[in-house]
C-alpha cells in the first residue's frame, strides 16, 4: 500500500469519526431537550381530586373510594 | 350490593418516567352505587405522555364528582355512551390542538369501566386492554394495534403478529390520531366476577392462566387482598425485564 493511500484511508477515517461525534452530540442535545420538556417525575402524585358539588352531597352523593394517580403537575385544560 | 376495587402502578425497571394515569371511583348515592375504573396509558417518548394520560383520568374523575350526580336520577346507558365518545373525543381533539401548538405529539390510551348499580359500561381506545375473570378469563376489549386490524383481515397470522416489528403500533389514541372511534359495550354484573383493566405493560410477560390463577375473585376477595395479588404480579413482570410502565386495576361488583 502506497503512502499516498494510506493517507486517503486516514482521511476518511477521520471524515468518519468526526461525522459521527456531531451527529451523537445533536443526537444528545435534542434528547436532553426533549428530557427537559417531559415533567419531571419528582411532581408524580396520588391525587386526592374532589370536586363534588355541596348540591350533589345534599342530594345523598358520597365518594367512598377517590383514588386519582398521575405523573404530572402541569395541566392542559 | 357493594363494589370492591384496587389499583396499583408501577413505574417498571427501565423508564425514567411513569406515563401511566389511574383512577378508582366509587360513590354511594340517593338511587344507588355508582363507580369509575379508568387506566390510561401515555405515550410520546419523552414528549408528555404522562400529560395526555392525566387530562384523559382528570376530565373523567371531574364527570364523575360534578356531573354524574346529576345525570343519575335520569340515568340512561345510551345517553350515557354517547357523552363518553363525545368525551374521548373532544379530549382528542383537545390533546392535538396541544401537540401542534407545542410541536409535540402526545397521546394515550383510555380504557375504563363505568358502573351503576348492576348495569355497566366499557369503553376503550387503544391498546390497554379490560379482561373478565369468572370461571374463565376473557378479554373483552381489542386491541387498536395495526397487527390486530392485520391479522383480523387475514393479512397477517396471530404468529406473526407476536413478532412483526409495528405490533406496538397503534391504529388510534386519544392526542395522536385524527378521528377515534371507541369502543363501548353494555352490560349487567355478575356474581363472582372480577374485571381487570391494565395498560400492555402489565400483560405483556404474563400468560392468560398466570392472569387467571391470580386475579380470580377467590384469590382476591377483598380489597387488600387485590392490592396484594396486584403487587405479586407487578413485581412478576418487573422480574422478567418488561421494560414498560405497569398499571393495572380491578373491580368487582358483589351483588
Amino acid at each position: 500500500m502506497t503512502r499516498d493511500e494510506l493517507l486517503v484511508i486516514a482521511a476518511a477515517a477521520a471524515v468518519f469519526v468526526i461525522i459521527n461525534i456531531i451527529m451523537w452530540t445533536i443526537i444528545i442535545r435534542k434528547e436532553r431537550r426533549a428530557r427537559g420538556k417531559a415533567a419531571a417525575q419528582e411532581s408524580s402524585a396520588a391525587e386526592a381530586i374532589s370536586s363534588v358539588p355541596d348540591s350533589a352531597v345534599a342530594e345523598g352523593f358520597e365518594l367512598i373510594d377517590n383514588i386519582v394517580i398521575v405523573h404530572t403537575a402541569d395541566r392542559i385544560i | 350490593m357493594d363494589y370492591i376495587t384496587a389499583c396499583d402502578t408501577d413505574i417498571g425497571i427501565t423508564k425514567k418516567i411513569n406515563q401511566d394515569s389511574v383512577c378508582i371511583k366509587t360513590a354511594k348515592t340517593a338511587t344507588g352505587k355508582a363507580a369509575l375504573v379508568l387506566v390510561c396509558d401515555g405515550m410520546g417518548g419523552l414528549s408528555k405522555g404522562e400529560l395526555a394520560s392525566a387530562e384523559v383520568v382528570r376530565s373523567f374523575a371531574e364527570w364523575f364528582d360534578a356531573e354524574l350526580p346529576f345525570e343519575l336520577p335520569e340515568w340512561d346507558w345510551k345517553t350515557a355512551a354517547r357523552n363518553v365518545i363525545s368525551r374521548l373525543r373532544r379530549l382528542n381533539a383537545v390533546l392535538m390542538d396541544y401537540g401542534a401548538h407545542n410541536r409535540l405529539q402526545l397521546g394515550t390510551t383510555a380504557t375504563g369501566l363505568i358502573a351503576v348499580n348492576k348495569g355497566f359500561m366499557t369503553f376503550h381506545v387503544g391498546d390497554s386492554r379490560i379482561y373478565r375473570i369468572s370461571d374463565k378469563l376473557s378479554q373483552i376489549t381489542d386491541d387498536h394495534t395495526f397487527v390486530n386490524r392485520a391479522v383480523k383481515m387475514g393479512k397477517m397470522t396471530p404468529e406473526e403478529a407476536l413478532t412483526d416489528p409495528r405490533r406496538n403500533a397503534l391504529v388510534q389514541c386519544i392526542g395522536v390520531t385524527g378521528e377515534v372511534a371507541p369502543e363501548v359495550r353494555l352490560g349487567t354484573f355478575e356474581n363472582n366476577t372480577n374485571f381487570m383493566i391494565c395498560s400492555d405493560g402489565f400483560r405483556h410477560v404474563l400468560t392468560d392462566k398466570e392472569i387467571f390463577e391470580e386475579l380470580s375473585p377467590e384469590k382476591t376477595p377483598d380489597r387488600s387482598a387485590m392490592k396484594k395479588q396486584l403487587r405479586k404480579l407487578i413485581e412478576t413482570v418487573k422480574s422478567r425485564n418488561e421494560n414498560d410502565n405497569i398499571t393495572a386495576a380491578l373491580f368487582r361488583a358483589e351483588l
